[in-house]
Order: structure tokens, then sequence, then C-alpha cells
């Protein structure tokens, strides 16, 4: 052999060589790129769930950091993982990403000190907020019997209020009125002399300025941990990994592509000069010939000459597989204008011709045709022009790759993307709507996941009896897409009927089953609803609430099966966790209206022992109540003799009576606008001009207590022994309050009570006596009768008077 | 674009309150909605290494004049912390804070009392270089065990590279991490056997979370996972008085004022058997520390009789102690 073969042969394995060498190179690491896309997942999922452990801390449902610590020391770990970046990536990519990650790991450094202070201060706020209420209560119970206790309690009250609003609503008003309780505090602090009371009050001082010192740190530590930017540098890795990852992809597509005509065109080379080395043998020409036709005929790539007006001279068995047709002669003959027969678009092969005309080569010219069938397909043509020693073109030639499923992977990733985008949007949108209106939401909920999957049917299901043995799901709500109606089937399943089910929804966060009925979790139903319904695949998420399973979001499709992708079970469980929201959110309600209707009635308890501005000052938290009015009359009636009276008739009798008489008091009571106090044994006690003053309070009790004779007579009259009234009257300042933590009343205190009640209990049976007070007020309106001077126990003499009666338009005092 | 669906799922749980999702990350079981958890039973550790570690953990030569060990300052019979208030390092010299105990590090945060090593690894270093404690480093350890006995063939059987400074390290750390105290009549409790506890006990503890010492001493540890200053609400050191540097606590690692007298808080598993407390050993007694830690930290006085239900509660976290 001549030494240009020799040169050629080895030209043609360095070739090879390189080709050996090249294309694992460009062999993908699938492997590597799904760890790394899952490491970062992980860091993003990491970075959420420490702000979720965080505010959870903080709303007192974690109560402890193990989970805090854990996640932290995790995402360090993970982040120093993501510092190996994937083997395909180019350096600017590789550097763009570490540039990134940097960013992220000084948020994460940032946030770690932070979470440290955060926990710190968080502890000590902690307890301040749960001990204060015991402290101040506590306190206030010591100074309950002090003096100054009437000054300190109110003002103690006044702080944990201030303090716990302040806690809920660290807002510029509740601070200040916070710090000015406690300044009134330490002023008053200043007065207490005995030291125990002294270091009670500085402990209240120190608790309430640890709530009002911690509390904006926590808050601020809180907004600045959970604000941190750090899911866009994640969003921008995992975007710059996908572009890499593309990049790549089509690096490495291209790499073969070029190994491969280069190959090829090596071993044409090859081939036609040992052809010319043999021209002089016939049977060496033969063998080269048969040679060369079996590499041509074996190759995987479609290999082509055409002519410039489009039919085929040549092509290989692999092209007429791809485009069809039976056989390589079946194609040369059936396509003659390979403009308009073979490419979608005619365009495509002027395009062709043109890049031809002017390169004398296209690589990588990618378009869309037409097979035999009429089914479409991707190729992609590497071409050269041939051309005789007269640069007169004679054919193309080339190779086609079909490239089809490259093709139309970009199309579902372009579309995934555009549903992804859809779906957030819609999530975005649902979250904004209004959750107290249940139903509402529920559909609105139920309808946008049936329209934005697709999905035939979406339905929520609701646990009842969760952990009986009678816990069944309920249908509360399904969207039949087909219908496009709401509904609301009677679908009931019992747990102890479909066990695998209820196991899989406590279990998993989500069932996706694309073969619905012999799909082991899902197959239970397969008679009694999915078969009936002609239900193929199903998407159930189970709705978590509180903590507690409470019901599941199923996505139903009918027909064919479906294989359920990642972005709908995306959207399916963020739907899911709305219901969940819902669910909530129609418990709280419900939960408001329950306590709401449990503070009526106690309400209306308090109104039946409590004048009513009495009872609403009390509801609004005013813990002790003691008004001092200038002027009040107070009244006690007793029933003479009630001890021999009550002797002689049986005890039920008794009550009846007194209950008689006491109801008609207060019905007069009423009528007069008085307010009864109580009622002690036999006696009966009524104020007038308290706790709302009134001008003419001496004139109503004395009309009260002249009717209060005459009904008692009225209603004693059968009785077997006559039963006499004695009332006492007087008119004064008074103290008016609420006593007891437990059980209230509201009672009169002062001299003026004092004395009335000794106007009753030195009266004369059958009548009113009244003290000069009372005269005085009352002269020339009523009658009376002097009783001259009498001696009062305790009070020395007093001139008392006797209530008669209202004075007739003609008669006077008979003073 | 917004590509991620938790960072949708973030947005939701923004809107919408926690509760579903944050209670799904607590673990399920009896202990779920208690602030302490139970130890686990087994942790996953390589008993050659650890075996070891065991061997070195003893050996007087890890100090730079062959007279003290790791266990010379950190007892078995003693919940794994030293019998004084302070212990004695090279040459009898005295150290500046308490030996804590060496159990359950595997659950802590941080280590030394002022938190200054976030690794058990980076740990080791900072008692080796202190000149009261071991007053040597690594490599001088590396060089005195490669001509000691048979260690270097020990390695070698254990370790790919053999002796190296990383291989002891390892070894010590692996012991370290298997000196866990699981199944203490606490944790058993917690797990669900409501007999493992009497009824004083059992108030103890309502106690410990009532009067808010869970604030702190919380998690698998009950505590051990966060830093707090001493003397929230009270100034400790004036009453205590005679303040050392070793008092600055973390401050003495960041210069950050809000750090001074700020420590680790340590784990309180095996507390009854540790006296005495604190990083400077001044109270004697557990009713001590619980007195100073309620006026201290919590800002409150308590009765004597509390304190004796605390101290009951807290004589229940003795564990048994597994070693490898």
């Amino acid at each position: 052999m001549k030494r240009g073969t020799w040169f050629w042969l080895v030209a043609g394995f360095l070739i090879l060589g390189l080709c050996g060498y090249l294309l694992p190179r460009a062999w993908l690491n699938l492997a590597d790129h799904n760890a790394y896309q899952q490491l970062l997942r992980d860091a993003r999922q990491l970075d959420h769930e420490i702000n979720e452990a965080v505010l959870s801390a903080r709303l007192g449902l974690l109560l402890h950091y193990d989970p805090l610590v854990e996640k932290t020391a995790a995402l360090k770990r993970t982040h120093a993982a993501l510092a190996n970046t994937p083997s395909y990536m180019l350096v600017p990519g590789r550097q763009t990403l570490t540039d990134h990650l940097k960013q992220a790991e000084g948020l994460r450094a940032r946030k770690a000190v932070l979470i440290e202070q955060f926990k710190t201060d968080f502890a000590v706020l902690r307890n301040s907020l749960a001990y204060f209420p015991k402290l101040v209560t506590d306190i206030s119970h010591r100074f309950s019997t002090r003096d100054d206790g009437g000054e300190v309690i109110p003002l103690l009250n006044r702080i944990l209020e201030d303090a716990l609003v302040y806690h809920h609503t660290a807002s510029p008003e509740n601070e200040s009125r916070l710090r000015s309780g406690l300044e009134a505090l330490q002023g008053h602090l200043a007065a207490v002399g005995d030291r125990t009371d002294a270091a009670d009050l500085q402990l209240v001082l120190a608790h309430a300025n640890v709530i009002l010192q911690r509390k904006p740190i926590v808050e601020a530590l809180l907004g600045e941990l959970v604000n941190m930017p750090t899911s866009p540098i994640y969003d921008a890795m995992q975007m710059r990994l996908d572009s890499e990852y593309a990049g790549a992809q089509s690096r490495a597509q291209g790499q073969r592509l070029v190994v491969y005509v280069l190959s090829m065109l090596m071993l044409i080379g090859v081939f036609s000069l040992i052809i010319r080395q043999f021209t002089h043998s016939d049977r060496a020409l033969r063998v080269a010939e048969k040679k060369f036709r079996s590499i041509f005929e074996k190759a995987g790539e479609g290999i082509f000459q055409t002519t410039p007006d489009g039919q085929y001279l040549e092509a290989n068995p692999a092209l007429a597989r791809f485009y069809g047709y039976g056989s390589v002669s079946e194609l040369i003959q059936q396509i003659t204008d390979i403009r308009g027969q073979l490419y979608v678009d005619p365009k495509r092969r002027d395009a062709f011709r043109r890049q031809l005309e002017k390169d004398g080569h296209v690589f990588s010219f990618e378009s869309e045709i037409r097979r035999k069938d009429g089914s479409i397909a991707w190729i992609s043509e590497n071409a050269h022009a041939v051309r005789d020693s007269a640069s007169k073109l004679l054919y193309y030639e080339g190779i086609v790759a079909d490239i089809t499923q490259r093709k139309n992977a970009d199309y579902d990733r372009e579309r995934r993307n555009q549903r992804e985008l859809l779906h957030q949007r819609c999530l975005l949108g649902l979250a904004q709507f209004d959750k107290t209106d249940f139903k509402k939401a529920l559909c609105e909920i139920l309808d946008t996941t049936a329209y934005t999957l697709g999905v035939n049917r979406v339905t929520a299901w609701r646990l009842f009896d969760a952990g009986t043995p009678e816990e069944s799901i309920k249908a509360i709500g399904t969207f039949d897409l087909d219908r496009r109606e709401h509904r609301s089937d009677e679908y009931h399943f019992h747990s102890r009927d479909f066990p695998n089910y209820f196991a899989a929804i406590r279990r998993e966060t989500c069932i996706a089953a694309p073969d619905a009925v012999t799909d082991p979790r899902m197959s239970e139903f397969a008679e009694c609803y999915l078969q009936p319904l002609g239900v193929a695949s199903t998407l159930d998420v189970p709705i978590w609430a509180q903590g507690h399973l409470a019901g599941v979001f199923t996505i139903e499709r009918t027909g064919a099966r479906h294989e359920w992708e990642d972005d709908e079970v995306d959207f399916a469980l963020s739907a899911a966790n709305l219901v969940a929201v819902c669910f909530e959110t129609a418990e709280r309600v419900l939960a408001q209206k329950e306590a709401a209707r449990e503070r009526e009635r106690a309400e209306q308890l308090l109104l039946n022992i409590l004048p009513g501005t009495i009872a609403r000052r009390l509801q609004a938290g005013e813990g002790l109540i003691a008004d001092s009015f200038a002027e009040a009359t107070v009244l006690f009636a007793d029933i003479v003799n009630f001890t021999e009276l009550s002797a002689g008739i049986p005890p039920q009798a008794v009550v009846s009576l007194l209950n008689k008489i006491f109801s008609a008091f207060d019905q007069l009571a009423e009528d007069f606008g008085l307010e009864k106090i109580k009622t002690i044994g036999d006696a009966y006690m009524v104020v007038g001009g308290v706790p709302a003053p009134r001008g003419d309070h001496v004139e109503a009790v004395a009309e009260m207590a002249l009717r209060m004779l005459d009904r008692c007579a009225e209603l004693t009259r059968d009785a077997r022994v006559p039963v006499n009234m004695r009332i006492g009257i007087n008119t004064g300042p008074v103290v008016a309050g609420v006593i007891g933590i437990k059980k209230f009343i509201y009672d009169l205190w002062g001299d003026t009570v004092n004395l009335a009640s000794r106007m009753e209990s030195h009266g004369v049976s059958g009548h009113i006596q009244v003290t000069t007070a009372v005269y005085e007020r009352l002269r020339g309106k009523y009658t009376f009768v002097d009783r001259g001077l009498i001696d009062i126990k305790g009070r020395g003499q007093q001139t008392v008077f006797l209530l008669k009666g209202p004075c007739t338009e003609t008669a006077t005092t008979t003073v | 674009m917004f590509r991620s669906s938790s960072s949708i799922r973030a947005i939701l749980s923004l809107l919408a309150g926690f509760a579903a999702l944050c209670t799904r990350a607590t673990e399920p079981g009896a202990e779920a909605n208690e602030p302490v958890r139970p130890l686990p039973q087994h942790i996953a550790i390589d008993s050659a290494k650890a075996k070891l570690g065991a061997k070195l953990f003893f050996d007087p030569q890890l100090s730079g004049d062959n007279s003290v060990s790791c266990g010379s300052c950190h007892h078995f019979d003693h919940g794994g912390a030293d019998y004084g208030a302070h212990s004695n390092g090279v040459a009898g010299k005295v150290g500046g804070v308490n030996s804590p105990s060496i159990y359950n590090l595997a659950f802590d945060f941080r280590y030394n009392w002022n938190g200054a090593a976030e690794t058990l690894h980076e740990h080791l270093d900072l008692p080796m270089r202190n000149p009261v404690v071991m007053a040597t480093d690594f490599p001088k350890i590396v060089e005195k065990l490669k001509h000691s006995g048979d260690y270097p063939q020990q390695f070698s059987a254990v370790f790919h590279d053999g002796l190296t400074e990383q291989a002891v390290k390892d070894a010590l750390v692996e012991y370290e991490r298997s000196l866990i105290t699981p199944d203490c009549r606490f944790d058993q409790w917690l797990r669900g056997d409501k007999k493992a506890l009497n009824d004083r006990e059992i108030e103890g503890y309502h106690l410990f979370k009532s009067l808010g010492c869970t604030s702190c001493h919380q998690g698998v540890n009950i505590g051990g996972n966060l830093f707090q200053k001493f003397g929230v609400m009270g100034d400790y050191f004036t009453d205590r008085g005679n303040i050392t540097k070793a008092d600055f606590g973390r401050f003495n690692l960041t210069n950050d004022e809000r750090d001074r007298f700020v420590f680790r808080v340590p784990s309180l598993r095996n507390v009854a058997m540790t006296a005495p407390y604190f990083h400077d050993g001044s109270a004697a007694t557990l009713p001590d520390a619980v007195r100073i830690m309620a006026s201290y930290q919590l800002g409150r006085s308590i009765s004597e009789e509390e304190i004796s239900r605390i101290v009951a509660f807290l004589s229940t976290l003795t564990g048994e102690l597994r070693q490898p």
C-alpha cells in the first residue's frame, strides 16, 4: 500500500480515538444532576420548615426548640453539599451557582444568628407572659387586705390588661398605656413602706418590663427571619441549573453529531481510497463496495443523496424505515418532490438549499417532516453539496437524525412551565378568597381545581368520628366538570369497610393512583365507586387541620388512565391546604358563635343578680367596683315575728309565702325604678338613687314603702296569723359596689345603710319609720307622725318619724 | 419565574395560619404535646471506632504531662461530670469552670459553657489546647501514640489511613456520641408508661412546666439547645460577688455586650448525679440550684415544698449509661 493510505488509516484511528474520548465527556450524568436538584429542593424545604418552626414556636404550637436546631444544622450541611456543582456545568454556570450559594449561605448564617437570639429572647418573654397573670392575681389578693388595696389593685389589674393587650398588639398607643401604668406603679412603690409588699410590686415591674422590652425584639427577629429573601436565591439557582442542563443537553447532541459526521466522512474517505487503490481489480472493487454498502446499510442514522430538484438518488434502509417506507426503493420511487412531500413546511427545503448554496454544508438543520403514514416527526440534517471538478452541483449528501423525542421533551417542558404558572396564579387567587363563607369558598376551590387541572370530578370529604369504630368520610361538596355543576352526592364510606384506604390517608401526604382500580390503596372502592362512575385515575390528598386528619380532597379522571404529574400533585396539595384552612376557619367561626352564646348566657345570669350597668362594667373587665353616691335612700323591711309565724306552718308554706311577698316587692321595685339589693332571711333591702342617680329617690322609696305595706296586707289576708311588716328608711351618702370573685353581689355600705337598718329594727310593727333626713326631704309632700327622741343602739338619741302617707290637697303635716 | 411549589405553600401557610402544617412537624405518640422528648433508645455507632475512643478517653497520654485523661474530670459514677466545683488539669492546675457531664452530647447543639464549639470535632481542640486542662495538641498526641504500644496497629485495623489526627478525633467523637443514657423513668413515662412515675414526681413535672422552667429546659436533652443569660430577672453575679472572666460566658467569644453572662443552657439529664451545679459550681445541691434558677431566671420565689417536688421530678431524669 502507498504511504497516503497509511496516513489516512492512522488519521482515521486518531479521529476514532478522539471520538472515544469526547463521547463519554459529552454524556450527561443524570444521577449527578438529579442529586443536585434534590439538594436544592431540600435546602428550600428546610429553609421553609425553619420558618415554620420559628412561627409555630412563637404561636406556642411548638414547645421545644429541637426541630429548629436540627433543621438549621441540616440546612448548613445541605449548603455545604451544594458547593459540589454537577460535572456537566461550564465555568460561568458554576461561577453563578457558587455566587448564589454564597448569598444563600450568608443569609443562612445570619438566620442562624437570629434564631439563637430568638430562642433566647423568646424563652424569657414566654416565661414572663405565662407568669404575669398569676403574679398579678396573687399580689392583688395579698393587697386586698391592705388599706391601699383600693388604689393598688385596680392599677395592677390595669397593668395586667395593658400588658396582655400590648402582647397582642404591640402598637405605640398600647405601649404608652402600659408604660404610664408602670410609672404609676413605680410612683406608688415609693409610698409603700412595707418591705415584702415593695418586693412584690418590684416583681410586677420586672416582669412587665420584660414583656415591654422583649416583645418588640422577638417580633422584629421574627419579621426579619421569615422575610429573608431566600427562596428567590434558590429559584435563581434552580433556573440556572435548568438552563445549564438544557445547554449541556444540546451540547451533547451537537457533539455527538459532529463526531458522527467526522467518523462517517473518515470512513467514506478511507474506503474511497481503498476503492481507488483496488480499481484494477474487479474483485477487490466488489469487495470494497460490499463493505461500504454494509456500513451504509447498517448505519443507525438515515443517509441520503438527493438531487437539487428534490428526488432521492440514494438512501439507506434506516432512512426508509424512519420515513415509514417498506424499502429503500419504495422511498426512492414514491418521493419525487422532497420539498412538498416530505417537509411539513416546504419552505424548509428552500432554506436547506439556500444554505448549502451559500456555505456548502448544513449542520443540525432541524425541520418537521411527514412520514408515509402522515405522522409528523422532527429531523435534524447534516449535509453537504457534492460538486464535480468544474464546481457544478451534482447532488446533496447527508445524514438524518430523529430528534422527535427531544423536541417533544422541549415542548413538554415549555407546556409544564406554563401550566405551573397558571396553577400558581389560580392558587394565589384562591388564597385571597374570603374563607369565612365556608360553602362559597369550598365551591370556589373545587371548581377552580377541576377547571385548572381539567379533571372530571373534584370532591371534598369530611372525616367524622375520627379514631372510633364509626369513623367515616362523607362527601361535603363535589364539582362535576362534565356537567359543569356543583353537587352534593350522598357518598358516605366507613373506615371499617375501607381499611387500606383509611390507613393510606393517615400515612401518605398524597395518594396518586394512575390505575385506581388496581392500586392497593384505592382498590377497595373499585366496585362501589370507581367502576360505576368510570373513574380511571385518582389523586387523593388528606386534609390536615390543626394537626388532625379532617378529611380528604379527591380528584378523579374518567376515561383513559392518567399519569399524575408533579405540578398536578403540587396543585392538589396546595388546594387541599386551602380546604384545610376553610375547615379551620369554619370551626373558628362556629367556636366564636358558641363563645358569643356562652357570653350571652353568662350576661343573662349576671343581670339576674346585678344591676345591668354594673354587670356590663364587670364584663368589661373591671375587677373591683366601688362607687360612692352622695345621696341615696335605703329601705329595710322585715316581717315582724317571722320566727313565731314560721313555727306554726310547714316549712314549704313558709318559703312559698315569703316568695309570694318578696316577688311582689321585686315587682314594686321594678315599677318604681328602684334597685333591690338583697334579701336576708325574712328581711328585704332596696335602694333608690343607686346605681343610676335620680333626684326623687326619697319620694320613690317612700311610695314603695307605702305600697309594700298594702301589698303585704293583701297577700296575707288569708293567713291564719296576721303578718305585719316593719319598715325603716334613711337617706344619705353610700358606697355601692361589687365584692368577691365567684359569687358576685352588688352591695351597699356606709353609715346611711346602718342607720336605715336601725330605723327598721327600732321601728313599729305595721309602720314606716324614717330618720330626720328623710323627714326633711319629704316634708310638705307626705304626712308624718313625730315619735320624738328614741334611743338608737350605738347612736344615742335620735328624732324619728313615722311615714303615714301622701298629703291630700288640703291636709297639712300633723307634726 | 416562580417555579417552586414549596414557595407557594409558604405563601399559603403565611396567609392562612400555620396550625395544620406545624403540628405535622411534631412527632406522633404519647409525648407529642410535651415540651420534653424522650432520648432515642439507640443511635448508630461505629463500635470499633468507639472502642478505640474509649481507650483514648482514659489514656493520660492525651495530656501534655501524661498526668490526666478525659476520664479524670468526667466520672462515670457521677453522671459524667466532676466531683468538685472546679477540675484539676495538667500539673494540678485548676480549671476555670465546672466540668459538665459527658453524657448525651450527641443531642446538644453547642459545646463548652460558652458554646465555643459547634460540633464535637471542633470541641476536641479546646480542652486539648487549654493550658490548664490538657496543655497539648493533636499533632503532639498523634506523635506520642505512634510510639505507644499497639496503637498504630489498632488504628490501622479500624481506619483506612491508620493513626492520623483525624482518626484520633473520629475515635474520640464516636465514643463521646455513644455515651447516652436512654430509658430514664421520665422517658418511660413520656413513652406512655404512666406507672413509671409516682404522683409526687408527676406533680413536680407539672410544676416544672407551669413555673416556666421549660422556657429553656426543653427538647430531647431538656436544655442544651439554646443560649440564655444567667440572671435574666436579677443580677446573679453581683449578688454572688467575685466576678471572673469565665463568668462573662459567651461575651468572651463574641465581644457583643448582649452576650455578657450568656451561657449554653445545660441539659438536665442525669442532673441529680452531677452536683455541684452551674458553670461556677456554686450551687452545692440540687435544691440550691432550683432555688437560684427560680429566683434569677424566672423571677419567682418558690416554696420549699415546690422545690422538693421539682427535685423529685429531676431525679427521674437519671438514665442508665449505654456503653458501646
